[in-house]
């Protein structure tokens, strides 16, 4: 503890951070290609529900259909590749980035523009849009099967499962640290204060739908880059990217992470991306597994497994009133 | 084109017509418990697979109990989920009860697979057993016809019960105004079960009426809640003239765009939404959304 406090408050971000980075960065070459596949997989996942949790956790709004973001981005990178012939992915990227700040900007125009039920169910339905799109238009799309997506090239390497998760990790520590400089800044704190109270934000003369709006692009944008790494991590884009199901995984993470905590969600993908991997392999009843916990984290742990026993442990044992002898 | 104008919008009308029941059930429940239950559409697709049953043993008199059973028995499943689980999040933000209704469908949807399988059922005795008629100079299934009747008539009993009978007053009253009605003596909670009971009750009568004529199948409850909240988006949410003219209004679009635009047909009910919710926030028929 005495080492730790010697280090002035303002390195611990930093610090941390590096070391994080140092451990992404070094943890191919004690793991096993599965294991590394598992990892990109749980670093999307954190990437996707920090963005969502910019909405969920810090604005309040509830949405149902943060999937299509998600797809939204996988669908560009995989019909660029595969259609278009771009095989560069800083092209891919800006391209899917792009794609995902449009459109989150339109839906989130409309759908900001209500609370509660109303914005939870239009997220829903323009969510299913996209999935019913993603069908539809098949000739593009390659309809139910979706399509197939070869590897693309970064700066002219080939970029294959280890390059990808190079990739993956080090946009995960830069879009951590954006996030947390987000949650702590002036529009952070008046998110924050939208979420505990619209009408008293409103007094205090914060143009409330106009923040929120800009807080659903910018989790849409997350959730594009988030799907602009999904597509090589499957090689593979498929319409059930946009299904509600999908929209419901990003809940599930956020939610075990628990959404009142800024690493939450981090928590919540790794938890994810293992547990999935895990259940998959004995049941093909996910689903029900999925909407049982959120239906069980709804009803008993409100602050999310891991925040629930976050707190429930400071209390216990960190807590102030509680007097040693 | 005019002389297949009446198929079309027969065809809409069929849609409307088990849109209607879906949503003014989703209706009820919400502007009296203040709960949107996400888990309809899966009350939904229950009804359609319990509805399977029977309708394939090809026993008529069976089948047209079937009517009665499936709504009756979804119903009670209900009131088990309202009196078990949505009770304790009445006082609770609408995120946490959204969030419960949600992982409730994912529940629901995956034990339907679970019991019945992934395939989907045809169940089209009682669609062949009636054939067909020739109506305004085309020829039309009479099963289809009856199903639009048959709606017809439970929104004019719907109406009546809520307009003019002591208990509808009640109900509607819990819909104003919660405590108000309680400290007039209302058992207020008992009104929220029967409101559960009767909602989920007209979404699986929704499911056994569409079995015969499409098929039971995966995904028909996701699809439902969708059409059935827009249903409500462009009628207003909790007023049932709304769900009556919002599903005529989406039937009817359905049914011409699937001719016209098959590949479009879904963009134009999400325009129509779209142009609702910018004009007129509450519907055309909503009134204003407030906590009871």
């Amino acid at each position: 503890m005495h080492i730790l406090r010697s280090i002035p408050k303002e390195y611990y971000i930093p610090i941390s951070l590096g070391l994080l980075f140092l451990f992404l960065i070094s943890f191919p070459l004690i793991a096993s290609r599965y294991l590394i596949f598992l990892l990109s997989l749980a670093l999307i996942y954190a990437i996707w529900a920090l963005g969502y949790n910019f909405l969920f956790g810090y604005t309040g709004l509830l949405s149902f259909g943060h999937a299509a973001y998600l797809g939204v981005g996988a669908y560009t990178v995989g019909l660029l590749i595969a259609r278009v012939g771009i095989k560069s992915f800083e092209i891919l990227f800006l391209a899917a980035v792009l794609t995902s700040l449009g459109i989150s900007a339109l839906i989130g125009y409309l759908c900001v523009k209500y609370t509660e039920v109303y914005f939870a169910l239009l997220t829903l339905a323009f969510g299913e849009f996209f999935y019913a799109l993603a069908f539809k238009l098949y000739d593009i799309t390659g309809g139910s099967d979706g399509v197939s997506v070869p590897y693309p090239y970064l700066f002219g390497y080939l970029m294959d499962t280890k390059l990808l998760y190079y990739v993956v990790a080090v946009l995960f520590v830069i879009l951590l640290y954006f996030a947390w400089k987000v949650v702590n800044s002036p529009f952070g704190k008046t998110l924050q204060a939208i979420r505990e109270d619209p009408v008293k934000a409103e007094f205090v003369g914060i143009h409330v739908k106009r923040y929120q709006w800009y807080s659903f692009i910018l989790s849409g944008v997350y959730s594009g880059i988030a799907g602009a790494l999904y597509a090589p991590l499957f090689a593979h884009i498929y319409p059930d990217l946009f299904h509600w199901t999908t929209s419901g995984e990003v809940l599930f993470v956020t939610l075990i992470g628990g959404h009142r905590m800024f690493l939450g969600p981090v928590l919540g993908a790794i938890i994810y991306a293992f547990l999935r991997s895990y259940i998959t392999a004995y049941t093909i009843y996910w689903p029900f597994v999925l909407g049982l916990s959120v239906a069980v984290i709804a009803l008993i742990f409100p602050n999310g497994i891991i925040g629930s026993a976050y707190s429930f442990i400071k209390e216990r044992y960190f807590s102030k009133t509680v007097v040693s002898k | 084109m005019l002389s297949t104008l009446p198929l079309f919008i027969l065809n809409g009308l069929f849609y409307a017509a088990t849109l209607f029941l879906i949503a003014s059930g989703l209706t009820i429940i919400f502007s009296v418990a203040g709960i949107l239950n996400l888990a309809h559409g899966a009350i939904f697709m229950l009804g359609a697979y319990l509805a399977t049953l029977t309708m394939l043993t090809g026993d008529i008199r069976l089948i047209i109990i079937t009517f009665i059973i499936v709504p009756f028995i979804i119903g009670l499943i209900g009131l088990g989920i309202e009196r078990g689980l949505i009770k304790w999040v009445y006082d609770r933000e609408s995120e946490y009860q959204l969030l419960l209704t949600y992982g409730l469908s994912l529940v629901l949807a995956d034990l339907v697979r679970m019991m019945f399988g992934p395939q989907p059922i045809s169940a089209s005795f009682l669609l062949r057993e009636s054939g067909v008629i020739d109506i305004l100079g085309v020829t039309y299934p009479v099963y289809n016809l009856i199903v639009i009747v048959v709606a017809l008539f439970v929104g004019l009993l719907l109406w009546l019960f809520l307009d003019r009978t002591r208990l509808g007053w009640i109900v509607r009253a819990c819909s104003f105004d919660r405590e108000m009605s309680s400290a007039l003596g209302v058992n207020v909670g008992l009104i929220y079960a029967f409101t559960f009971f009767l909602g989920s009750a007209l979404g699986g009568l929704a499911g056994a009426l569409i079995v015969p004529s499409t098929v039971a199948m995966l995904g028909m409850d996701v699809n439902a809640l969708i059409e059935s909240f827009i249903v409500i988006v462009i009628g207003g949410l909790g007023s049932i003239r709304g769900a009556f003219i919002g599903s005529i209004i989406v039937g009817l679009v359905r049914s011409f765009g699937i001719y016209f635009f098959p590949r479009y047909e879904l963009a134009f009910i999400y325009i129509i939404m779209a142009v609702v919710l910018l004009i007129r926030p509450r519907g055309l028929f909503g009134r204003e959304y407030r906590r009871v």
